[in-house]
């Protein structure tokens, strides 16, 4: 028996590795529990990330910590608004940090929260009732995740491999389609990167695009009139209270392309919705095409910046919030003469 | 700690290695003892004190109970563990309801009162160790069996790490011998225990956690009228999940209690081939159903006191039955629904067809409705209830299908196996399945349990009779 098992393994992982996969960590609701355990932090020099995939991928963690010299912890959870995360840490009296809210308005803006919100409340409510042994169980976890392509759930796992099914479903029925295993890999601090060979494969980048563009955007489940202010003056309270506690608050629109951004224009036009946002809530924004050093990137697949482009697009972000809307980071000089 | 960890594998290695060492066998049930307050604390480090304290307060209570003459010394002595133990698990599990229904009821009444919600959290296993304490001091009353000698072993008994948080719920006669004298493992208890092991977390892991659970989650979680083919896809799958979940979990702790060398009592015997409801709760957790039958059933007078009180004492054995598995109104309708059952298959037998034999016919006909009355158990509040019901019995229109066609085969194909292999393992057990079984045939269905383990990589998900 241990044989078959031992022979099953070897040959599983020699698979998966020979198809050009290396290991990445499983970016589930454990991952994202061991990094909100370090926003319950007392400290100011430390800025969370909430939203959706964009600051994911987009933002470089490393590069943002060397240049401002502070933490950064990145708590988007990919396909959600951020608002449950925006609300939890604001309620969090230890967290005395600076919050970049990611925009991605099919997200952000919409009003599916049961399905949208799903992930967040999972992963908050598993934050809050973590016992020892699951964050033991994690800490042998991360090990062995970072040996074995294999033991990523996400894309290896069973229920990713079922999912890749291609079964006719009944009318009516559309589920979100399965990314490529190819299209990404995730590390420790939960940093969401395109792969090597994804960047390098014409035809994935464009089977991703064709799945981008087939979601449907069912107008009745976007924001609008009362809807959009009352979420608005929750965001408002949510950040109220950080910036009561000396944190900065500030809404990052992240580039797209193609025609996930024309279907953003769209359904979303910046007066009704980027513009209202930033007005209820009073609060500053960056939206990419306004600033030259942050709009003209090329997304690969319309909707994420390949990883070198997130390095740019993070050194030119942190530029733009020191030169233009008043950050500054005190420990952020002296790390620069360092490197 | 849960079975399905990281942490429980290390855990158990480090126990057999421990307990496998020549060491006393005082030495060896320090060191389980021990090890059973770690695997508790790692929850929740405080509530160890809830357990110290039930077991202190049994142990004692139990030994005046036995040897105490005086008739009303002893009533008030069995009086204050009932207490003790029920107001435990009360303010525990039932503070925030009792609380939620006193206030609905004077609310009804026209006074405003609201009070703040209170913040009460259950510490895991409470229903089962109490449960557990609870039949050694009514035992004792009775004078059924002899008060354990050592606080060691009474604490073990109660706190023994497999059982504890989740069952099988275990009597006194059925595990204090088993730490009066030496064990030791033989050889085929490892390999049996170890057996045990990969089914259990094969069920929980691969066919519970991974093939079901997002299915019952859909359908239940879903707010809207269902159609009726996915309405049923979501029943059958939370029947499935439940099933395969809680089996799971005391397949695991049988398993490990075995791999010590310890025997736990059966829990589970394939219940979706019952034929009939006293047929499915004779195979439906074993050790809960004859504890209520011996510790609640019998003492209200069972069926020596007539037909009518047979048939209220049925009834509020399963109502509490119900509202044992969590605080809330929907267990108390599952439970009634169980125990409307069990009346009226007695009445059926006492009354119209007495002598006639279980007809293989009733399978589909228990199943039916054992998976009409899970629905109770698994919505959160009437209206998911309600919902999912009118929905399975095709009362709404345009119903929406949410499932997608791999999640119907998934389904469709667990739950067809599932009910083919409980009725042609009904009469038997897995080990002495795997006992008559070719060697390579055993190694071959555990090879593929494990690889099943390993390709699904769901670690650490929590058994859902934790919650109970």
């Amino acid at each position: 028996m241990l044989v078959i098992v031992t022979i099953f393994v070897a040959a599983l992982e020699y698979y998966w590795r020979g198809r050009g996969f290396v290991p990445s960590y499983n970016d589930d609701k454990v991952l994202w529990a061991t990094q909100r355990r370090k926003a319950d932090n007392p400290t100011d020099q430390l800025t969370a990330f909430v939203g959706g995939s964009r600051i994911k991928f987009d933002l470089d963690v490393a590069t943002w910590e060397r240049l401002t010299g502070e933490k950064a912890i990145q708590l988007a959870l990919v396909g959600t608004p951020g608002r449950l995360t925006l609300r939890d840490l604001a309620n969090d009296e230890n967290f005395k940090g600076n919050l970049i809210i990611d925009i991605a308005e099919p997200q952000f803006f919409s009003i599916d929260t049961a399905r949208r919100d799903k992930s967040a409340r999972e992963a908050i409510e598993f934050y809050y009732k973590e016992t020892l042994a699951q964050k033991a169980s994690a800490s042998i976890d991360y090990v062995l995740e970072s040996k074995l392509v294999f033991l990523e759930e996400g894309r290896f796992g069973l229920t990713a491999l079922l999912n890749t099914l291609q079964i006719p479903n009944r009318p009516g029925v559309v589920p979100p389609p399965p990314c490529p295993p190819e299209l990404s890999t995730t590390d420790l601090h939960r940093q969401t990167s395109l792969t090597p060979m994804f960047l390098a494969d014409p035809q994935l980048q464009k089977k991703q695009i064709a799945i981008w563009t087939r979601i449907p955007t069912n107008r009745s489940l976007l924001m609008s009139g009362d809807t959009l202010a009352a979420v608005c003056r929750g965001i408002k309270a949510s950040i109220d209270k950080i910036r009561s506690r000396g944190g900065r608050v500030i809404f990052v629109r992240p580039p797209s392309g193609g025609d996930v951004l024309k279907n953003e224009k769209k359904f979303f036009p910046r007066q009704q919705y980027w513009d209202r946002l930033l007005e209820y809530t009073n609060t500053p924004g960056i939206y990419f095409s306004d600033y030259p050093a942050i709009a003209n990137f090329n997304c690969p697949e319309w909707s994420h910046l390949a990883p070198a482009d997130g390095v740019t697009f993070t050194r030119n972000l942190v530029e733009i919030l020191q030169n233009e809307k008043g950050w500054t980071f005190p420990n952020s000089t002296k790390l620069n003469a360092k490197h | 700690m849960v079975f399905n960890s990281y942490t429980f594998i290390a855990f158990f290695i480090v126990m057999l290695i421990l307990h496998h060492l020549p060491f006393t066998w005082k030495t060896k049930k320090i060191n389980l003892l021990l090890a059973s307050y770690v695997f508790y604390a790692a929850w929740n480090p405080p509530f160890i004190l809830l357990l110290w304290l039930s077991t202190v307060v049994d142990f004692f209570v139990g030994r005046a109970l036995y040897t105490q003459e005086n008739k009303y010394k002893k009533r008030m002595l069995l009086v204050i563990s009932l207490i003790g133990n029920l107001g435990m698990l009360c303010f525990f599990k039932y503070g925030g309801f009792l609380l939620e229904n006193f206030v609905t009821m004077v609310n009804a009444l026209g006074i405003d009162y609201h009070p703040a919600k209170p913040n009460i959290i259950l510490p895991a296993g409470i229903s089962f160790y109490t449960f557990t304490t609870l039949c050694y001091t009514i035992d004792m009353y009775h004078r059924k069996s002899q008060p354990v000698k050592s606080l060691l072993d009474f604490s073990l008994f109660v706190t023994f790490f497999p059982h504890l948080v989740a069952g099988p719920i275990v009597r006194p006669h059925q595990l204090v011998p088993q730490f009066e004298t030496p064990r030791k493992t033989t050889r085929q208890q490892l390999m049996q225990g170890l057996f045990l092991l990969s089914l259990g977390l094969f069920m929980k892991v691969v066919l519970a956690d991974t093939l079901l659970a997002a299915t019952a989650n859909t359908v239940f979680g879903f707010q809207r009228p269902l159609a009726g083919l996915d309405a049923w896809m979501g029943v059958l799958a939370f029947s499935g999940q439940i099933f395969f979940d809680f089996a799971g979990y005391s397949t695991c702790a049988i398993a490990v209690a075995m791999c010590l060398g310890f025997v736990l009592p059966e829990n589970f015997r394939y219940p979706y081939a019952a034929l009939g409801f006293s047929d499915f709760w004779r195979r439906w957790h074993i050790t809960l159903s004859t504890w209520l039958r011996d510790y609640l059933y019998i003492p209200l007078g069972g069926n020596r006191k007539g037909e009518a009180r047979t048939y209220v004492n049925l009834m509020i054995t399963m109502l509490l039955g119900g509202l044992w598995h969590g605080a809330s109104w929907t267990f108390v309708v599952w439970g009634a629904l169980h125990g409307t059952y069990l009346c009226i298959e007695r009445l059926i037998k006492d009354r119209l067809v007495p002598k006639q034999t279980p007809n293989f016919l009733l399978l589909p006909f228990t199943f039916f409705l054992v998976n009409v009355t899970w629905v109770f158990f698994r919505a959160t509040d009437f209206s998911t209830a309600w919902r999912m019901l009118t929905s399975i019995f095709g009362q709404t229109e345009k119903g929406t299908a949410v499932l997608t066609t791999v999640d119907l085969i998934i389904t469709s194909t667990v739950v067809t196996l599932m009910v083919l292999i409980h009725w042609l393992m009904r009469n038997t057990s897995a080990l002495q399945a795997a006992q008559k079984a070719k060697w390579w045939v055993v190694a071959g269905v555990w090879a593929l349990m494990i690889i099943g383990i390993v390709i699904c990589q769901k670690s650490g998900d929590s058994f859902i009779y934790f919650q109970f």
